[in-house]
């Protein structure tokens, strides 16, 4: 009987079930149990996984006209592994990279000493829309800014791991990690006796953990609360599931209230009671009218004077916006070296500043090789992949870039490692990223795996769930 | 333990109102299209009876005013699948799914799936309307999608103050339902001797019986005997009958009871007094006396106490500002 991975081909990419011009150790026993698996008995499988996730209300709200449709965030049964060895770089790099973006937060809020010294221009911070000057002199609990942090990483040709984006504001995928773990387990029992894959259903128990270490310590059971934009947020699927996981309140803005002396409370049948801890999935425009954008209905007047006064505790700290800019993506490097004094254990994907004009004239003389990115976009909107773009979008994107240089960077296209997929024809190579989610309170916690988003377009990079993205699960090996 | 937050006990006590609504309006469309087809067989004409589904809801006024035409197909669509209209099935089910999407934290993944599924289905379904002849086989889909979600929020939900609103909810809409059904057949039962007594068509009181599921019930306990007194009698103040306005103001007060000492609640006496005294009316009333007193005003004091209590809740429980 002919193999399900006979015809498996992966070019020039590294192929995290199969390896780059060497095969992979720890993943053949894998590779060979998949590939002596049944084609349709693997697509009923996936059919199972998908339906369960719709029932279970895994999903996203994609809105037209008049109605919001449910969708999920197609699920791909084939996992993503990685070896001991790889995670544990890609964890002490994350952890790392953490700890730089909070020491960074902490000086760009107290001292600024970053831009005295001149390792990051001042008008980058000062000058950023997410910069709060609310936030300056302000102590967080822990002096830590990011609490919960995704950090996206690629795999490259030689099967190096780069760091794509951080995002230290208010990532969202994590309900997916653990959800597409369980589906695992129920449709592939077999493989996970052998696999020994480093779990993840304990990431609620973190989550927690981290966010009662930020209430003061003399309150003996602190009142932790989950702030949600609400039922239209996209992700508001997402926050369901963490507040059920950790098993706090879901709440809206509207439910809570800050009184006279700056204390938070939230509406109960009971009567008020008392918050101390807010995990706010609500971007800090909104967050509180009376501080920021006043024309939000979503957030909690008052917000924001009773948490610089210490009296309720927010993750992620308002201002944590500033770090993870794609402009000062660039930076990070240069950073991890000055705070932390060492050598990246994460590098960056060389990426050229259009504000500097070194970089400027790179990238207008190199567009047809490189990718494009506005630096404060998310989702892969606005991005022009130079060798994949019509000489129209070139020149569109050069427009752009001549007009505002500081709002663009540029990379070279990398080569996305690949994993094998289920697709229509049966078994193909398939680009993915991978985001590891990191939980910081006393310390940093990085959940092993984390959301191995997948390009289901054969060729295509794109991988954002926003235009046609997959997810996979991500298998640490023991 | 935090206690439920306001706005979970508003969306859970709407949930149980929607759900019993919705289930409450397909029994009152499923006896009317019964009645309505056997007054058509022997009048040709069954535009009264639907006339008196509108005049059960109080919406006979709204319906004309935007310019329907009283036929029984533009009365079944008013009820069923219409978009506009908050009271079709269509529109309760809607609004308890985006109750239910609210209170997904506190709802089992079962609850969600069933009652979106069901919500699904009536969207699709609402894509052509129904032909008369499928109205009574949507009803009863309909019955039973509620059922089920009445069944699985027995058995799935924690009995928390949330279930106890939400059961509140639910109960608070079943009087005031039965209170509506009894209030059209009202005429017939003016006092004994009055002129206003209007013409006896027996079929109406049995129909009467079964839209409030309880002709099995009316009849174990006086046997094939109908008669109106007993109807509205049974209807009213039989303890055993689980639609009966009796038994659901008994639990509204049971539950709440329970809910406010449970939870030690601050005790809202102007909530909990009034419906109190209607619960010892209805365990010490009879049918005879009601009857000599008006009927009419006895009905009206229900539907006034299920506003009252309704609100006293979301004043005194509910608001979120």
């Amino acid at each position: 009987m002919p193999g399900l991975l006979d015809a498996y081909s992966h070019d020039g990419a590294f192929c995290d079930m199969m390896g780059g011009l060497e095969r992979l150790p720890h993943t053949s026993w894998l590779a060979a149990r998949i590939d002596g698996m049944d084609l349709d008995d693997l697509r009923r499988r996936a059919e199972a996984a998908e339906r369960e996730l719709f029932r279970l209300g895994i999903t996203f709200t994609v809105y037209s006209d008049r109605e919001a449709i449910d969708r999920i965030l197609p699920f791909d049964i084939i996992p993503r592994p990685l070896s001991a060895a790889d995670w544990a770089t890609i964890e002490r790099g994350v952890v790392q990279r953490v700890a730089a973006l909070n020491a960074f937060l902490d000086d760009v809020y107290h001292t600024q000493k970053v831009l005295a010294d001149g390792v990051v221009p001042a008008d980058l911070v000062l000058g950023n829309a997410n910069y709060r000057p609310e936030m300056a002199g302000f102590e967080p609990p822990l002096a830590v800014y990011s609490h919960v942090c995704g950090i996206d990483i690629i795999r490259d040709a030689d099967g190096r791991f780069l760091v794509l984006e951080d995002n230290a504001r208010t990532p969202s995928g994590v309900s997916y990690v653990v959800e597409n773990r369980r589906l695992m387990l129920r449709a592939f029992p077999d493989l996970f006796a052998q696999a020994h894959v480093r779990p993840v259903s304990d990431y609620g128990l973190h989550l927690r953990t981290a966010l009662m270490e930020l209430a003061p310590v003399w309150i003996p059971d602190p009142q932790i609360v989950l702030l949600t934009p609400g039922v239209y947020n996209s992700a508001f699927f997402e926050h369901v599931f963490l507040a059920r996981e950790m098993g706090v309140p879901l709440v809206e803005g509207r439910d809570l209230f800050v009184d006279e002396t700056d204390t938070v409370y939230v509406r109960t049948i009971k009567g008020p009671a008392r918050v101390d801890v807010i995990y706010r999935r609500i971007d800090d425009d909104f967050l509180d009218p009376e501080a920021f954008n006043p024309e939000s209905l979503l957030g909690v007047p008052g917000l924001m004077r009773a948490y610089l006064k210490g009296r309720v505790a927010l993750a992620n700290a308002p201002g944590t916006g500033v770090a993870d800019d794609k402009a000062l993506y660039a930076y990070m490097p240069r950073l991890i070296r000055y705070y932390l004094d060492q050598d990246p254990i994460l590098e960056n994907v060389d990426t050229h500043l259009c504000r500097e004009p070194a970089g400027l004239s790179y990238t207008l003389a190199n567009l047809e090789k490189l990718v494009v990115k506005p630096v404060g976009g998310s989702g892969g909107y606005g991005v022009t992949v130079g060798p994949l773009a019509t000489r129209a979008e070139i020149e569109r994107a050069r427009a752009l870039i001549e007009r505002e240089p500081a709002a663009w960077i540029s990379q070279p296209m990398i080569s996305l490692s690949v994993c094998p997929t289920l697709v229509a024809d049966g078994i193909e190579a398939r680009r993915v990223d991978l985001r590891p989610f990191a939980v910081t309170g006393r310390e940093t916690f990085v959940l092993p795996g984390g959301l191995t988003r997948v390009a289901l377009q054969r060729g295509s990079i794109v991988v954002n769930s926003s235009q046609g993205g997959g997810s996979k699960d991500t298998w640490v090996l023991a | 333990m935090l206690s439920l937050l306001s706005r979970y006990a508003d969306e859970a006590f709407w949930l149980g109102r929607h759900v019993e609504r919705a289930e409450n309006m397909a029994r009152l469309l499923d006896v009317t299209g019964a009645f309505g087809r056997d007054q058509e067989a022997a009048a040709g004409d069954s535009a009264a009876i639907w006339r008196q589904a509108l005049d059960v809801q109080a919406d006979l006024e709204r319906f004309q005013e935007e310019g329907r035409t009283l036929t029984p197909e533009e009365v079944i669509r008013f009820y069923t699948l219409d978009g506009e209209n908050p009271g079709s099935i269509r529109a309760c089910i809607a609004s308890a799914r985006q109750n239910a999407l609210q209170l997904r934290p506190l709802l089992s993944v079962e609850v969600w799936e069933q009652l979106n599924g069901l919500y699904q289905d009536l969207t699709a379904r609402a894509q052509r309307a129904l032909a008369p002849g499928e109205l009574s086989a949507f009803c009863s889909e309909i019955k039973l999608g509620c059922q089920t979600h009445a069944g699985i929020i027995e058995g799935t939900l924690y009995r928390d103050e949330a279930w106890y609103v939400l059961q509140i909810g639910r109960m608070l809409e079943r009087a005031d339902m039965t209170a509506r059904l009894i209030d059209l057949r009202a005429p017939q039962i003016a006092p004994k001797g009055t002129v206003s007594r209007a013409p006896l068509d027996i079929s109406q009181w049995t129909g009467l019986l079964r839209s409030a599921a309880g002709l099995h019930g009316y009849r174990r306990v006086h046997g094939a005997v109908v008669t109106p007194d007993r109807v509205a009698g049974y209807l009213i103040f039989d303890r055993h009958h689980a639609r009966s306005i009796r038994t659901a103001i008994e639990t509204v007060d049971g539950l709440l009871r329970e809910l406010i000492r449970g939870y030690q609640l601050p005790w809202e006496d102007g909530i909990a007094a009034p419906l109190h005294e209607l619960c010892i009316d209805l365990r010490e009333g009879n049918v005879t006396t009601v009857i000599a007193d008006g009927m009419r005003a006895f009905l009206d004091r229900i539907q006034q106490q299920v506003i009252a209590t309704s609100d006293g809740l979301r004043d005194a429980f509910f608001a979120t500002s």
